[in-house]
């Protein structure tokens, strides 16, 4: 294991001494994926044919592709750069590889939110992701809360267990919706397991516009998250206010994972897995990593909700079981790892 | 009287999670380009008054000044450019190189959302040269031994490009050569920079050697403070470190050897 990590870092050494290689790289890969994951379905379109499958509204494919897949691979693309960047966020905000917005409650605590706004103002469906940021900055305020409470430092341990409360204190909010309000609410197992099944251009609108402010917004911070990486006496030393830092940085996150779980329910574990990967790649440095996490998380998404749909066809898994199958051990062997 | 670059007036400092005061009234200026060394037991509050001058801790009651204006009015980037700060144990992350480390000592210089200067990289690349870090610019700081490690956190500080230093303990941990490296060059920094330098050591002879002017805390009050040879003395040695020991002038250098642990009775 180590000796693979070795040799893909010497490996990436190199990539990374030619700037432009790693996001060229992870961008064609994007572009790959996402055209798998329009050409193959229930209905398979050959690549080749996509853009007239689009564009020509005669083409027997047209309504299949336009208004089913592609808003799916869409919302996809979004969602998965999001997330990874959201886990970016929170991983500098506590610095704590182990911080994912799933694992910390802030996506839970963002559905909670959510699901109470679509219960209570079904017309306004707007009004959704606004009211989960406000549900995730909530927890995000609870998570830091515990984490820089006291003055001793906090292990990565206790955050995870702070987490683990938060995250089952909302998800019993979000089942008590769901029980009360079933007739209005999504169900409760595809909520919480997360799924993108039935996105409409309304979704990707949803969730696209919270992704490209997030990334926007993490850009500008960029020098930010960098000093984080720095102890803190050192970060206010040279002039940060830490505090602040981690405040906005997390608050980033939140609005990220909010526009996520509007569309797509609690989906975990891209938010922990990509951005440790993508480290091991191109380093800790923000400049690089948040582009290059966004690139990957999207990838990572649109190929696994291609694989959700025609693994198990004409039945289709929920992507976020399938995202738990691979996020979960690799989260128990981070937890080994850095707390032993 | 010029305006002390640094001046601390009768502070009182409880650090966090503290139940008492662990610097009591302690008043102390540090001028332009001199070096003041800070000594003294463990526990008898160097490290805090450090972090209080370095504007990491709120004083209890009392105040200190930078160039005359309350630290704590000055804006964090602000103090960033007049007071650079090195911690007892500064840490970051794996995967930073020295070259990255060292950068980020301009953020109080830089302006937001522009790439660095001339005058930026300027810096960064003096304060790699005047530490001898040229080779391992490109290494990550997991990678480096201790005492070049401690080069690349200095560096850093020198890249802020501030007229005062605080150092804590910059040869904690260093073997014997290292710590004399560190300590020329921080000699060095002094006379080319004429950067003012408040450094805590253990090591009497050191502080002796480096300083202008030695502080001495004592159960975190100022026991004393001025030239190295009027204020390390055996009276000194006996009531602040419970030390009976000579202290003597050897080629221009001050000698202190350490005999046993002072009478008990005495030390009380």
């Amino acid at each position: 294991m180590r000796a693979a990590a070795a040799a893909i870092a010497l490996r990436s050494r190199r990539l990374r001494a030619r700037p432009g290689a790693l996001p060229a790289l992870f961008g064609a890969l994007l572009l790959a994926a996402c055209l798998l994951a329009i050409a193959a379905g229930a209905v398979s379109v050959p690549v080749a044919e996509l853009p007239r499958a689009i564009a020509d509204a005669s083409h027997p494919q047209h309504a299949v592709i336009a208004q089913i897949r592609l808003p799916r691979v869409l919302a996809a693309v979004a969602i998965g750069a999001a997330l990874a960047v959201a886990g970016t966020l929170l991983q500098a905000a506590v610095r704590n590889p182990l911080a994912d917005p799933g694992l910390l409650g802030v996506t839970a605590a963002a559905g909670a939110a959510g699901l109470v706004a679509i219960v209570l103002f079904p017309a306004w469906p707007a009004l959704v992701p606004v009211v989960a940021f406000a549900g995730g900055l909530v927890a995000v305020a609870l998570v830091l809360g515990v984490a820089f409470a006291t003055t001793r430092p906090v292990g990565p341990l206790r955050l995870v267990l702070a987490g683990v409360a938060l995250q089952s204190l909302f998800f019993a909010a979000i089942a008590v919706v769901t029980f009360l309000f079933a007739d209005r609410a999504p169900a409760f197992a595809g909520f919480v397991v997360g799924s993108l099944a039935g996105t409409s251009w309304g979704d990707v609108a949803i969730a696209g516009t919270t992704a490209a402010i997030g990334l926007a917004l993490a850009l500008l911070c960029v020098r930010w998250l960098d000093l984080l990486l720095l102890d803190d006496a050192s970060a206010a030393g040279v002039g940060l206010p830490v505090r602040r830092a981690r405040i906005a940085a997390a608050s980033i996150g939140a609005l990220l994972a909010a526009g996520s779980v509007s569309v797509a329910g609690l989906l975990a574990f891209v938010g922990l897995v990509v951005p440790n990967a993508v480290r091991i790649a191109a380093g800790p440095t923000h400049r690089t990593l948040l582009p290059l996490a966004a690139l990957a998380g999207a990838t990572l998404l649109v190929l696994a909700d291609a694989f959700a749909r025609v693994a198990a066809a004409p039945l289709e898994l929920p992507v976020g079981a399938l995202l738990a199958v691979l996020g979960a051990p690799y989260f128990l062997w981070l937890l080994w790892k850095k707390v032993a | 009287m010029t305006v002390p670059m640094l001046h601390a007036q009768r502070v009182h400092l409880r650090p966090p999670g503290s139940e008492r005061d662990v610097v009591r009234d302690v008043s102390l200026a540090v001028h332009a380009g001199e070096i003041v060394a800070l000594v003294g037991p463990n526990g008898s509050g160097k490290s805090t008054l450090l972090a209080a001058l370095g504007r990491a801790l709120r004083p209890r009651l009392g105040r200190i000044e930078a160039t005359g204006t309350d630290v704590w009015r000055h804006a964090p980037r602000t103090f960033a450019r007049q007071v650079a700060r090195m911690p007892q144990d500064p840490s970051c992350v794996e995967g930073i190189s020295v070259e990255q480390l060292v950068a980020s000592g301009r953020h109080p210089h830089r302006r937001a959302l522009t790439p660095p200067s001339a005058a930026d990289r300027a810096a960064v690349r003096e304060a790699i040269a005047a530490l001898e870090l040229g080779d391992l610019r490109g290494r990550t700081l997991e990678t480096l031994s201790g005492g070049e490690r401690r080069r690349a956190w200095l560096a850093l500080a020198l890249a802020q490009e501030t007229p005062v230093l605080l150092l804590d303990e910059p040869t904690a941990a260093l073997d014997v050569r290292h710590q004399w490296d560190v300590l020329a060059r921080l000699a060095r920094i002094n006379q080319d920079r004429r950067v003012a330098i408040v450094v805590s050591l253990h090591d009497l002879e050191q502080a002796a050697s480096l300083a202008h002017r030695v502080a001495i805390l004592h159960r975190g009050r100022l026991y004393a403070a001025g030239a190295p040879e009027r204020v390390i003395d055996e009276a000194m040695l006996c009531d602040v470190f419970g030390v009976d020991a000579r202290v003597a002038k050897e080629d221009g250098r001050m000698r202190v050897q350490v005999l046993r642990p002072a009478d008990p009775v005495r030390a009380l």
